[in-house]
């Protein structure tokens, strides 16, 4: 049986349109519609009526969905259908029938050509029983139950390894080819290293790498690489795979992203130590992987300033998910037993600062711009990538709960950037902060959390009255500045015009901060046309899973944001309902009941803060 | 007799009207009392859209105002592919070659390119709009006679005069009853439909004034066959949905190319509307309600107000006010972000998105570094035929 679709090199050429939105989707389908599983197979059955909505399915998923759709409907296949539901035989076979001519004549291009449609058929290799079917069935009796039923089962086999199985081979696999570039790419890096210093660091380099990383493949491979070969021009190949990656992140930003922080995972945690010491070209002890990422992200950056900004993003969402994941009951980073997850999350906060530094310079030179939130976006022509500085503190400051000296770093950091006086001195009260020397960044220890989040207590009490008032006179005015913000009020029209917006795939959406587009998720959530911001913490952590959603999430209910963030886009806007999850607050290192006034006390605070 | 000139550049085609299509336009536009309403009927590709455009001209001097009503949702002449819809013109057409886009007074997202995905609703949408030019604009009101001017109505048709098709033309003729009908003819006789009032049993003939114009179609070669341009299909709806949807923008900006348009759209700040507020109706196939976000991403739907409804309507759809892109989803916070050239006065009201089958141009979705998800390489889409 040949492979229905034609040559390899027909298969890359151009682009098309297609139903799915990744090929994860495609790829949820295939697995659940080809199981054995009724759940499963209606999961997949749904999915596909929303695919043939959008008016481009190709022809063999409908089949395949129309042919198993009457296999759900047999008590052949279905033992657990009861009585009541069941169709006639003469029923089964016409509907069997049915989507057997429709298989045979889309897949047999019968033109006025000299060839029998079971000649034709024979060449893209469609079983004999098929075509006798759709003979049978359009010019004779009705094929017997047993014979359609049957040629069903061969039917699916067919579609199965003649457009499923192909199909799922040729998806094309951008993640190893990113993969391999990035290999490729820090081979050379240390190439060049080598070539720089003398034999006797490089021996003692490798010697220290393998021990180090032993468990680590990257290393090994790169090693071996490196023991094998040496290649000269080491900086053009750089550059000229940093031109290659760069034009892959033109095509798939999310997975170059992905896979360099994944192949990077392992390495971070050499990352905090070489930002301690500022040290930013590498001597020779620093000749490590993190290095190796460091300058790679600076390379690919100045090719592509937004990866910057995706690479920030997407380090944000993992932090928050671990966050998330975590704070169900008591929850303090700090104190976790598993070490392994401390190391984890250390590592990813490390990589914050390092990010805004370089954001900060990549903003000096032009490349990246800095936004306000407030500004509406005009239609431009210019593709710089915009930041919202303002957007990327609350979301910082929000984290900076951790404690994490890093990112409370890049708290400092981006309090700098947004050149605001009168909010650097607010932020400055905030003992959190406070403690640390706003113009000298690096030597600072952890910080004692529990002495600070007194003090900080205690400002908040110093400050009620006044809070309380405030919260008055904002509430009076809250009706109509609600309606103005989110468009969901009544008074205001239903229909707003996006606030903020920056240039973005269609499908997509832009994340809040960063000018980079995510892939929204398309499930609905039972509760989630409800447009209040009063949603359930439980199908929250529901689709916490779920790939691509977070940012969204956590923007809008997530528990620890619910507390104690200045996440809401407007200062002003203070939810009028009591907050949905009920209030604990993080005082002297426990989770503290408090009451809902103190809380949105707290709230309020931090809101006038940022 | 060479009716268009086919040349390499399109923009230079030259349109030479044949004497007989001049003369048949000249006479209609001499009836004036009552003013005359035209339908225009034929196979594909025999002229039926340049001879209205034409005859559309001819009647612009002597009524001032002429209604449009097109019923070809394949290819209409004013609207985006999918609708049915009525104009009043009162402008010359420029170019006879080209559609242009101009607002409809009235229109109907049937959602597909052929009436055949549903016949019964083409039909009600059809009537609703032709009930609706009657009553505004072709009978002379008793409460304000002096006031409003009745105008003659050119009705388009589709180019599907085989089966339903036919049987479809026929409903359409019985229930509009025109003054006059003008049917074109191809070289090839068997495409063609038959001659006379075929409408009308013959019981019915000759109970009313009736003219029926025969023309030929007005690309001939030397052997006197009529030249059929294989127009493509898809690219032509493709365009007319871009020149829809450059409405999002003002004149003066300057947008030339489909590309720029593009990257303009992407760019634009679409309008947010809560999906708590919003209704979805599928026009030809069912989704479970699971799964409306999977379907509505990146797809052009009709927008309308759902209390709007044409007095007599049978399908219950409302009249549609225009189209959008839903250009994203947040099903977190419950909003839709919808690109449209629809006033926002208007949008205020719009409650009821209408899905259909009209595709959204992949020159939308595939975007320099603004690239659709729902554009992918290495999809298998189709059977070789092997060897064979």
């Amino acid at each position: 049986m040949e492979p229905m679709m034609g040559s390899e090199g027909e298969l890359s050429s151009g682009y098309k349109l297609v139903p799915w939105s990744s090929w994860e989707q495609w790829n949820f389908v295939k697995e659940s519609i080809l199981s054995s599983s009724p759940d499963a197979i209606a999961a997949a059955l749904r999915r596909i009526s929303a695919w043939r909505s959008r008016g481009c399915l190709p022809v063999p998923i409908d089949v395949t969905a129309a042919l198993v759709e009457i296999q759900q409907k047999d008590p052949f296949f279905r033992r657990d259908l009861t009585n009541g539901v069941l169709e006639s035989d003469e029923m089964l076979s016409m509907l069997y029938s049915m989507a057997i001519i429709r298989l045979v004549n889309c897949f047999v291009a019968h033109k006025k050509t000299k060839f029998s449609i079971s000649e034709l058929a024979d060449a893209v290799g469609i079983p004999r029983v098929l075509v006798d079917i759709r003979h049978e069935s359009s010019h004779r009796d009705l094929p017997s139950l047993q014979l359609v039923r049957h040629a069903s089962i061969k039917a699916l086999e067919w579609l199965k390894d003649n457009y499923w199985e192909p199909q799922k081979d040729v998806i094309p696999d951008v993640r190893k080819e990113i993969r391999s570039r990035l290999l490729e790419m820090t081979y050379y890096l240390k190439t060049k290293n080598s070539e720089k210093s003398s034999s006797g660091v490089k021996r003692k380099y490798l010697i220290g790498s393998g021990m180090l990383r032993a468990g680590n493949k990257l290393s090994s491979q790169i090693t071996a690489m490196l023991q094998s070969s040496k290649s000269n021009g080491s900086a053009k190949m750089v550059s000229k795979i940093a031109k290659i990656i760069a034009r892959l992140y033109s095509s798939y930003p999310s997975e170059v992203v992905s896979v360099l922080l994944e192949l990077f995972q392992l390495q971070i945690h050499g990352l905090s130590e070489s930002i301690d010491s500022n040290s930013y070209v590498g001597s020779p002890e620093s000749t490590n992987s993190a290095n190796d990422l460091k300058i790679i992200v600076d390379k690919l950056s100045s090719r592509r300033p937004r990866l910057l900004l995706s690479l920030l993003r997407n380090v944000l969402e993992m932090i928050e998910i671990r966050l998330s994941k975590n704070q169900n009951g008591e929850f303090n980073i700090q104190l976790s037993k598993n070490q392994a997850e401390i190391h984890y999350m250390t590592n990813l906060c490390s990589l914050i600062p390092w990010l805004i530094k370089n954001l900060k310079l990549l903003n000096n030179s032009g490349l990246v711009e800095l936004i306000d939130e407030t500004e509406v976006l005009p239609i431009h022509k210019n593709n710089t990538p915009k930041v919202s500085v303002r957007k990327l503190l609350q979301k910082c400051l929000t984290l900076s709960v951790l404690g994490d000296k890093h990112l409370l770093d890049s708290v400092l950091l981006l309090v700098e950037m947004t050149r605001d006086a009168p909010l650097k001195e607010r932020l400055k009260k905030l003992p959190l902060l406070s403690l640390k020397d706003l113009d000298h960044l690096e030597g600072s220890t952890y910080l004692d959390t529990e002495s600070m989040l007194l003090q900080e207590e205690n400002i908040i009490r110093h400050e009620e009255e006044k809070l309380v008032a405030m919260k008055l006179k904002l509430k009076s005015h809250n009706k109509s500045m609600v309606g103005a913000e989110g468009g969901d009020s009544d008074k205001v029209g239903t229909w707003t015009v996006a606030k903020s917006w920056i240039a973005c795939p269609i499908g997509m959406l832009p994340c809040s901060f960063s000018s980079t587009p995510v892939l929204p998720v398309l499930d609905k959530l039972n509760n989630a046309l409800k447009s209040d911001a009063g949603l359930d913490k439980e199908k929250h952590l529901n689709c916490l899973g779920t790939n691509d959603c977070q940012t969204e999430l956590l923007e809008h209910g997530n528990p620890i944001k619910k507390l104690k963030t200045p996440s809401q886009v407007k200062c002003i806007y203070l939810p009028q309902e009591t907050c949905p999850l009920e209030g604990r607050l993080f005082i002297n290192g426990t989770w503290t009941k408090v009451s809902e006034e103190e809380l949105q006390i707290v709230q309020s605070d931090i809101r006038i803060l940022v | 007799m060479v009716g268009a000139r086919a040349s390499g550049d399109a923009a230079a085609q030259e349109v030479i009207i044949p004497r007989d299509w001049s003369e048949t336009a000249e006479e209609i536009a001499c009836t004036s009392s009552p003013p005359p309403v035209v339908l225009i009927c034929g196979p594909k590709n025999s002229g039926k859209s340049t001879f209205s455009r034409y005859l559309l001209n001819a009647l612009l001097p002597s009524h001032g105002k002429v209604g449009y009503l097109d019923t070809d949702v394949g290819q209409p002449e004013f609207s985006p592919p999918g609708c049915i819809s009525l104009t009043v013109v009162d402008e010359k057409i420029q170019d006879l070659m080209k559609p242009c886009i101009r607002g409809a007074e009235r229109s109907f997202f049937f959602g597909d390119i052929s009436s055949k995905s549903d016949p019964k609703a083409y039909l009600d949408y059809t009537f609703n709009l032709y009930d609706y030019f009657i009553r505004e604009h072709y009978q002379i009101s008793e409460l304000n006679g002096s006031g409003n001017s009745v105008f003659p109505l050119i009705i388009n048709t589709p180019g599907w005069v085989k089966g339903t098709g036919y049987d479809l033309l026929v409903e359409m003729l019985r229930y509009i009853c025109p003054t006059q009908v003008v049917q074109l003819k191809i070289s090839a006789e068997r495409k063609n439909l038959p001659g006379g009032a075929f409408w009308l049993d013959n019981d019915r003939q000759g109970s009313q004034e009736l003219h029926i114009f025969l023309l030929n179609s007005a690309r001939r070669n030397s052997e006197n066959q009529s030249i059929l341009f294989l127009k493509d299909a898809r690219s032509t709806r493709d365009q007319r949905l871009f020149d829809y949807f450059k409405q999002c923008f003002p004149s003066n900006l300057n947008i030339v190319t489909n590309k720029e348009l593009a990257h303009a759209l992407a760019a634009l700040p679409p309008y947010v509307v809560p999906y708590s507020k919003i209704k979805v109706i599928h026009l030809h196939c069912q989704v479970p309600s699971t799964e409306i976000f999977h379907s509505l991403n990146a797809t052009i739907v009709g927008l309308a107000v759902s209390s709007d409804l044409p007095a007599k309507s049978q399908s219950g759809i409302p009249w549609c006010v225009g189209l959008g892109i839903v250009r994203g989803v947040d099903v977190i916070k419950g909003l839709l972000y919808v690109i449209t050239p629809v006033p926002l006065c208007i949008l205020q009201e719009v409650d009821l998105l209408l899905q259909g089958y009209i595709e959204i141009p992949t020159g939308v979705l595939q975007v320099r570094g603004c690239l659709s998800p729902y554009m992918s390489t290495n999809v298998l889409h189709k059977i070789s035929n092997g060897d064979l």
